[in-house]
């Protein structure tokens, strides 16, 4: 068939197209992502929104890219005669484009990876004043907190159903499950690790904004996963050791096992 | 294909699909497994509000707990249904108004042993955040040591002693099955949980006592059983899950099986 | 050439040779399945004790496997091994029967060894397939309207979560490897057939085979522990697992003897001239997918069989409370899980690269690069798997090294798109409705692939693992990416194995409600993910009922797009416009013989002098 020389490109037009999408997708990533995620209480939740952003502001360009493409195809280059379009020049290859896109995206990648593990790296480097643990324990369908500090304070075992944890003191999960693996997600704080029976995960954080926040399994284990939903409680010091004080005096922690 | 012969068949097989899922649906919600909603016996008490009595409703709800799913009555229908082996709540649909407080009085007819997680051993959310237990064979338990003191007889005939202490909490190692509640997250926040103690055995598991209570279907349940009675208030209308968690199941946790379907040691309060 | 439809009229001569193979069928592989299923119930009864929970497993587990012996048996999979053993030769006249020579429509419903039958028996089965994983959607985004759960309770829910995950894998992996793999991609190699004909009528019934305890688990309780079946609850919930466990074996034995068929078939029989510089992306796409399906479908059958040993015959792989654990599971799980989502996408993406030429009128752009970008996703994908499981907690160490894997795959599958914009860039787009799935198939993926990109980061992944930000993410990029290029397939392909056209109108239809309710379902659901709603909940808070509603609704949209294509095809297969051989005139050796295409499929075999991507060159310019 004849070449058809006739599609023409028109750079100017083209970079207008994606000048104009990396714009609205560089404005949705930094006022959209803020909106759309959950408010941080934590260092973590606050790098993990700021990594969001970051990544969708690199992939805004490199998406609009792909839509212009898209939108300039449509546009100009549309057979818009009846049957079997003539052929058209043949482009086998083109060694600078196919480079430069591989180099691109090699660099882009490079630069998430290092943002990437350098967030990851604070994330673990959690270090704040008067670590307290609470030992979290998963269960078939209930979160339960134990707090060891109650022993060491008023000499008797504390147990609740909600997290109470005091503002920019650390705080230390020790978490576990007494059957299935679950899920323990608190999605303020930015934390989540899988409750493991047989095993302890752990997890530290510091929460720097009072509030109430929810706690979500988000591991599915079985019948009553939706309901395994409880509260967590940042709150000062003082409210912490009266709420401390207020709790019944629980049961030693549970030595028996499973009954047979 | 002309346009809109093209949009009409778009029409028609989008309806078709429609109606194919909504006759679907309609199927599946009448076969669901828990129907015969329990509502009790409703009346009034009065509570203390701002040092007023004013009165509120009340519902009794009466609950038991069986070894078997042998008993007369809904929800397991002729021959104890699919599982007779099965351990099983009486009712699991329960339905009660909004701003009500609601008395359960359960009877709980089966052994027990440790539960794995002590938290449970506590009566929480309930009135006074006390719970009142009526057993057989316990001579009384200490709150500061958890430890019980038993009676146990060989029958009923030796006059075996039933025992009343209202505490908040039961010691974990002596547990038959639990009443956990708590809020799916669309309903006002509300925890509940109450041990329900077990019902002492000897060394090979078997009840003191004489062993029937009438029962049309072959169950044998014991009389000196033990008997739970405690109060909470519910607010706004909104659908709750309990579940009891003791893991008198089998497989992982011993929660399988019977733990984890509804209709045996699994249901729903709905408030209205 | 005149357009002609051929049907097959004329029953000649007397039919000879098949023997008790003329007895054989579908119907009596449900008839001696289910007198398998049934024996294999029963049995057990005199060699176990009916004592303890394990009991109605090894019923369940032995009943299944009654049921796949039986169908094999009763379909006449095999009848080949039994007359081996009996030293019993198949005379020309039994090979003739086996390809289905002069039996009409009714070699359909047989056990064919004509890889075109096979082909488009996959396409329906695929289609099925997707209509009841569909169903189950339906049902699961219907329920989800509101706070609370309406017509099911969160047991059932959580059965049809899990079931529909499973029937849309399954689906997808056969979806584009199956009805084309077959069909067309022996003809673009110039071969008669494939490499092991009987294995390609096993690798389709046996999928069919998986089909059945896989439907019946939820009949008999169903599961709670999603398609990703998680132990230890996998161990702890009921008997439904063990029909699914035997379904994922099943389907296992399936992609390998597909597997190899399929890169035997690419590595040894393509005819004269053909040179795997000159071989169609499409059939490269198919190699690539077959290999790394060799690779990973196996850990997902010995993962089930761990499953079946702990449940009924008290092994602790996975319990915990015998020095099992769950990691084991999630591990050799993700081994099968990551690798197998390329297994579905590569294919695809290989149909939509065909289209692409074709459509634009234009070679492949950088053919060398395009067989690398694919090649380079499916080494990968085979170092990445941990990545869903940073939270956990197993081995925090090796967070980094599965970050840095995973986001190396970005630079393979930027090739991709490379590939697919270079050739419609300057091309004459023919705007028929092939091109336009895959123009939806491109900006589906950007979408798609970017989302993956926040996952695989740890602190980001902290935030959204197990949220529905991930349920709209692997939506996007099976139901928006692979599923559109399915689709996009069958448009294509649709004038090659019936004559005759779907209708460019219903095809548009379909297409724009697709598109459209995709966008809307999930682009919603990112939104219920980032808000914070967990996925696998039947029931969830208030805050998340508006974009729940905006699923909903897009849901039905989706429903509706799908329904239409379904229309399209019932409807044009009788009575569609009549195409001819090569309505697209394509280079590709599937066009180039007649319609209906002939049983050995060519008079004489080509000889090959150049890649059919020749667009625009002149005679022998690209040897």
């Amino acid at each position: 068939m004849a070449n058809n020389n006739s599609q023409k490109f028109s750079l100017k037009s083209f970079l207008a197209i994606w000048a104009i999408l990396t714009a609205i997708g560089i404005w949705i990533s930094i006022k959209g992502t803020p909106w759309l995620m959950m408010k941080s209480a934590s260092h973590q939740m606050h790098t993990a929104i700021l990594t969001v952003i970051v990544f969708s502001v690199a992939a805004a360009p490199v998406a609009a890219g792909i839509y212009a493409v898209q939108i300039y195809a449509l546009a100009k280059w549309r057979y818009k005669g009846e049957g079997v379009p003539p052929d058209a020049e043949p482009l086998r290859n083109n060694v600078k484009a196919v480079s430069a896109w591989i180099g691109v995206s090699a660099l882009l990648t490079t630069f998430l990876l290092i943002w990437g593990l350098a967030a990851l790296a604070s994330d673990e480097n959690v270090s704040g004043p008067r670590p307290m643990t609470v030992n979290v324990t998963g269960q078939q369908w209930l979160w339960s907190f134990q707090y060891p500090i109650a022993q060491t304070l008023l000499h008797h075992n504390v147990e609740s159903n909600v997290l109470e944890i005091p503002l920019n003191n650390q705080a230390n999960f020790n978490i576990t499950s007494v059957d299935v693996t679950h899920g323990f997600w608190v999605p303020s704080l930015g934390v989540k690790v899988d409750a493991n029976p047989g095993a302890i995960t752990t997890l530290s954080v510091i929460p720097n904004k009072l509030g109430v926040y929810d706690i979500r399994c988000v591991e599915l284990c079985g019948l009553n996963h939706s309901a395994m939903i409880t509260k967590a409680y940042v709150v000062t010091e003082k409210q912490f050791l009266t709420w401390l004080k207020a709790q019944p005096a629980s049961q030693p922690v549970a030595t028996a096992t499973v009954k047979n | 294909m002309k346009y809109g012969r093209a949009l009409l068949t778009s029409l028609l097989a989008t309806i078709l699909g429609a109606v194919v899922i909504a006759g679907i649906a309609v199927a599946l919600a009448h076969l669901q497994p828990h129907q015969n909603p329990y509502s009790g016996v409703v009346g009034t008490t009065s509570e203390t509000v701002n040092g007023q009595q004013v009165s509120v409703k009340h519902v009794a709800l009466s609950l038991a707990t069986y070894p078997d799913s042998l008993f007369t009555g809904q929800p397991h229908g002729a021959n104890g249904g699919a599982h007779p082996d099965w351990v099983s709540y009486n009712h699991d649909n329960l339905v009660v108004p909004a701003n009500s407080i609601v008395t359960i009085t359960l009877d709980q007819y089966d052994s027990g042993g440790a539960l794995n997680n002590s938290f449970f051993g506590q009566v929480r959310g309930t009135l006074g955040g006390t719970a009142t237990f009526s057993t057989w064979g316990y001579a009384g338990c200490d709150p500061s040591t958890f430890v019980c003191t038993s009676t146990a007889k060989q029958s009923l005939a030796d006059n075996g002693v039933k025992s009343t202490l209202t505490s908040n909490q039961w010691p974990y190692y002596s547990v038959g099955h639990t009443f956990t509640l708590r809020s799916t997250g669309s309903a006002p926040a509300l925890l509940v949980s109450v041990p329900l103690p077990a019902v002492y055995g000897d060394k090979d598991g078997a009840f003191y006592g004489p062993q029937t209570t009438p029962n049309a279907i072959g169950g044998t349940y014991p009389i000196q059983h033990t008997t739970v009675t405690f109060s909470f208030k519910v607010k706004g209308p909104g659908v709750y899950q309990w579940n009891c968690e003791y893991p008198c199941g089998v497989k992982t946790g011993n929660f399988g099986e019977a733990m984890s379907t509804y209709g045996y040691m699994s249901g729903t309060l709905t408030v209205k | 050439m005149t357009a002609t439809i051929d049907l097959q009229k004329t029953h000649a001569a007397e039919s000879s040779g098949g023997g008790f193979l003329r007895r054989l069928n579908f119907g009596t592989g449900i008839i001696f399945g289910v007198i398998g299923a049934l024996l294999g119930y029963f049995l057990p009864h005199h060699f176990f004790d009916n004592q303890g929970s394990a009991y109605a497993d090894q019923c369940t587990v032995i009943s299944a496997v009654g049921w796949v012996v039986g169908f094999w048996f009763g379909i006449g999979a095999l009848a080949g091994p039994f007359k081996w053993f009996l030293g019993w030769d198949q005379t020309h006249a039994d090979e003739m029967y086996l390809a289905g020579k002069n039996q009409g429509k009714k070699r359909y419903w047989k056990y064919c060894t004509d890889h075109k039958v096979v082909g488009v028996q996959y396409l329906v089965l695929a289609m099925v397939l997707l209509g009841a994983g569909g169903i189950l959607a339906m049902l699961i985004r219907t329920d989800l309207i509101s706070p609370g759960t309406h017509f099911v309770n969160q047991q059932v829910y959580n059965s049809f979560l899990s079931l529909h995950g499973m029937l849309m894998i399954i689906s997808l992996i056969i979806a584009v490897a199956g009805p084309w793999g077959n069909f067309v991609m022996p003809i673009q190699c110039g071969a008669r057939d494939m490499a092991f004909p009987r294995l390609n009528a096993l690798s389709l019934w046996t999928v069919v085979a998986a089909a059945v305890p896989l439907l019946t688990t939820l009949f008999i309780g169903g599961i709670q522990d999603g398609w990703t079946t998680y132990a230890p609850i996998s161990i702890q919930t009921g008997i439904g697992m063990n029909t699914f466990a035997i379904a994922i074996i099943t389907f296992v034995i399936s992609t390998t003897v597909a597997g190899v068929n399929t890169v035997c078939t690419i590595m040894t029989m393509r005819t004269t001239g053909m040179s795997l510089d000159r071989l169609p992306i499409f059939t490269w796409a198919s190699l690539i997918g077959g290999a790394l399906g060799l690779y990973a479908m196996p850990f997902f059958a010995t993962a089930m069989t761990m499953t079946i040993l702990d449940r009924s015959a008290g092994t602790s792989f996975f319990s915990a409370d015998s020095g099992g654990t769950g990691w084991l599971w999630e591990n050799m799980f993700w081994l099968m899980g990551h690798p197998e989502v390329y297994v579905i996408l590569i294919p695809a993406v290989g149909a939509l690269l065909e289209i692409a030429t074709v459509f634009s009128r234009k070679p492949l752009f950088s053919y060398k690069t395009a067989i690398g970008g694919m090649a380079g996703i499916a080494g990968l994908s085979i170092l990445v798997w941990a990545h869903h499981m940073f939270t956990t907690g197993w081995a925090p160490q090796l967070g980094g090294p599965f970050m840095l894997t995973t986001e190396l795959i970005s630079i393979p599958t930027g090739i991709i798109f490379l590939v697919a914009v270079g050739t419609i860039w300057r091309g004459n787009l023919w705007m028929k409705t092939p091109l336009i799935w895959l123009m939806g198939f491109i900006a589906n993926f950007i979408i798609g692939g970017v989302t993956g990109i926040y996952l695989s980061d740890i602190p980001v992944d902290n935030t959204m693992h197990g949220t529905m930000f991930v349920v709209a993410h692997f939506h996007y990029v099976f139901v928006g990416s692979v599923l559109f290029g399915a689709i996009g397939a069958v448009y294509f392909w649709f004038p090659k194995i019936s004559g005759r056209f779907l209708d460019e109108k219903l095809g548009r239809i379909s297409f724009w409600l697709a598109f459209i309710g995709v966008q809307v379902t999930f682009l919603a659901m990112f939104v219920s993910g980032l808000r914070g709603m967990p996925r696998r909940y039947a029931s969830y808070q208030p805050i998340f009922e508006h974009t729940n509603v905006i699923s909903t609704i897009g849901a039905y949209i989706i429903m509706a797009g799908m329904l239409v294509s379904l229309a399209n095809i019932i409807l044009s297969w009788r009575s569609g416009e009549p195409s001819g051989p090569n309505p697209w005139q394509s280079k590709t050796l599937e066009w180039l013989v007649p319609t209906p295409v002939p049983l050995e499929n060519f008079e004489v075999l080509p000889v090959i002098e150049s890649d059919p991507y020749t667009y625009g060159e002149k005679e022998g310019a690209h040897a």
